[in-house]
Parts: structure tokens; C-alpha cells; sequence
């Protein structure tokens, strides 16, 4: 992984050294061409059921990635999904980067009950700081009885 | 022009066109518009049907890219299928390699009404050449019919 060195602006007194074409031109180029991706996936079918009426963590979700200074991610969701809808209950979704949640009443709820739905989310998240993050997922059922099903997920974390 | 991955500079060399284009217009040239990008999108309501109850291509949705070195694929497919109880299951294919769960591919749905699924996926870095990305659909029973299609790959930036 290459990071992000802020361009330094020439002027004719700057003799353009190796150290200036190298950082500046050569890792920016690679930084640009091959941009840092981390990947989570659980095809296998039986990832998480819940009752809970409080967010429990989708088994498996929580995926570390690391960032350059002044990035920003594009976080794709891939989710296969069985809510229960019985009594108007739903499934909720909703994630927390760094331990904090994102959108606290929740990215996702489905109503059709019984039937495995396929679903995608695109999220941008910016003003992270250089370094290591986490991000994990969680649902819970909102009436705390009928069973929310995760069967699958694919998570990629795109530093742009 | 292609990518070149970029060279390491050295205080003695001299620093000639060739070397400037080659390494900096070029490569700035191929991120800006060069890098390889293709869609197939379909929309007739009849893009696709099967019976088959094991993985078979769904056969508008076959791209092929010629890519740079170490180029990850950027993979997007989304769609509409027609009514039926059946389980549908989806995958893609990278140049004949499965991804996803043997059994249960990458996404599925089982909807007696009209529903709809999308995927994506971030490939690991490629070699240069040619690469051949499929979407497979199968069924558990019965015949189920993608009736729209929107599949988009790219190399990514």
C-alpha cells in the first residue's frame, strides 16, 4: 500500500530532485492507480438470527482497514436478507465506524416476510483520520420477538 | 497508451520526453480516460430465463476487459426477476473462477412477487491481458425469468 504524499508546488528556484519525483510523482501515481481496497464477505448462507430488540453485531462484519491522511472511503454493502415482518415487526440495519454509529435509526429495514431479499448500500464517509479504523454491521428485530435472518454480506472499504 | 508503472527516478539520470511521457502524461492520460469500462444493460423484460438448478451464465452479462498490471476489477450487477416461489442464486464468474459459496453464490432471493437483487465485488489485483467477467443465475425449481439487467465492470482507479 502506497499513501498519499500532499504534491509539492515547483517554483524555479526548486531544482526537481529524486526525492520530489518519487514522492510526488511515482507513489501519488501509484497511490491513484492502486487505491486501497479491504474486503469482508460470509456467502456461506447462515450468518446471524436475532430476536433482539437492541443492535447485535452481524456475525463477522467487523473489518479493520487503514487510510492515508485526507481520505476518504466508499463502503459497499452487499446484504441477502429474511426479515420477519409478523405483527409490523422489521429488521433494522445500521453500522458504526470506529465504534461510532453511523446512522442511528438505521440504513435498512425490509418488509416481506419470509422471502430471502437481495439489498446494496453505497456509503460515504469522510473526515477519518490517517490510520486504523473499524467497521462493523448490526441488526436487531424491532418488536424483540419475531427472528431477522442475515444469510449473507460483502463489505469493500474503497479509499478515494 | 497503457499503463506503465511508473518508474523510480535517480539524481544523475536525465530526465528526457520519452521518460516524462511515458511515465507521467501516459499513466495521467490512463486514469483519466483510458482505463477499461463496459456495461451491458437490458431492459426488454424477457433478458434471461432458466430452469437449470445449477449455475449457468446468464448470458447477456459477459464482459471482457484487456487491463493494465495488477488491475482490480470493479464488478456491479443488479436486476429484476419475475415472479415465482423459487430460490434465485447469483454469482460472479472471473475468468472461469466461482465466486461466492458453492451452494448459495454470492446473493439470492425467493420472492413470489417480483423482486430485485444487486452485487458487487472488488477483485483482487489481475494480471495484464484479457479478463472475462460472467454473472451465473440458477434455481431451486421451476423457471425463473431476469426480466431486467444492468451489469457494469471496470478497471478500477
Amino acid at each position: 500500500m502506497t499513501t498519499w504524499a500532499v504534491p509539492q508546488e515547483l517554483a524555479d528556484s526548486i531544482v526537481p530532485d529524486q526525492f520530489i519525483f518519487n514522492s510526488v510523482i511515482r507513489d501519488n501515481m501509484l497511490f491513484l492507480k492502486y487505491r486501497n481496497i479491504t474486503r469482508n464477505t460470509d456467502y456461506d448462507g447462515t450468518v446471524i438470527s436475532t430476536t433482539s430488540i437492541t443492535y447485535v453485531s452481524i456475525t463477522g462484519s467487523l473489518t479493520n482497514f487503514s487510510i492515508s491522511s485526507g481520505s476518504t472511503v466508499l463502503i459497499f454493502v452487499n446484504l441477502t436478507m429474511t426479515p420477519n415482518n409478523t405483527g409490523s415487526a422489521s429488521p433494522i440495519c445500521t453500522f458504526k465506524i470506529d465504534g461510532v454509529d453511523q446512522i442511528p435509526g438505521g440504513f435498512l429495514r425490509l418488509f416481506t416476510t419470509g422471502f430471502a431479499q437481495s439489498v446494496g448500500v453505497v456509503y460515504e464517509k469522510a473526515g477519518l483520520a490517517a490510520g486504523a479504523h473499524t467497521f462493523e454491521m448490526f441488526i436487531s428485530s424491532s418488536d424483540g420477538v419475531q427472528t431477522q435472518t442475515v444469510h449473507q454480506f460483502a463489505i469493500h472499504i474503497l479509499e478515494v | 497508451m497503457p499503463w506503465t508503472p511508473p518508474r523510480t527516478w535517480t539524481n544523475t539520470e536525465r530526465v528526457t520526453s520519452k521518460l516524462l511521457n511515458d511515465n507521467v502524461y501516459g499513466n495521467i492520460e490512463y486514469m483519466r480516460y483510458l482505463a477499461p469500462i463496459s456495461s451491458v444493460v437490458d431492459t426488454d423484460n424477457s433478458v434471461f430465463s432458466t430452469s437449470s438448478t445449477s449455475f449457468v451464465d446468464v448470458t447477456p452479462a459477459s464482459i471482457t476487459l484487456i487491463t493494465g498490471a495488477t488491475a482490480q476489477l470493479f464488478i456491479f450487477a443488479s436486476g429484476t426477476i419475475s415472479p415465482g416461489s423459487a430460490t434465485c442464486t447469483f454469482r460472479f464468474m472471473i475468468d472461469g473462477v466461482a465466486l461466492g459459496d458453492a451452494t448459495n453464490g454470492q446473493a439470492y432471493v425467493n420472492n413470489s412477487e417480483a423482486c430485485s437483487f444487486t452485487l458487487d465485488y472488488i477483485s483482487d489485483a489481475l494480471s495484464a491481458g484479457s479478463h472475462t467477467v460472467k454473472l451465473q443465475m440458477k434455481v431451486a425449481s421451476g423457471t425463473r425469468t431476469m426480466n431486467m439487467l444492468e451489469f457494469t465492470v471496470f478497471e478500477g482507479l
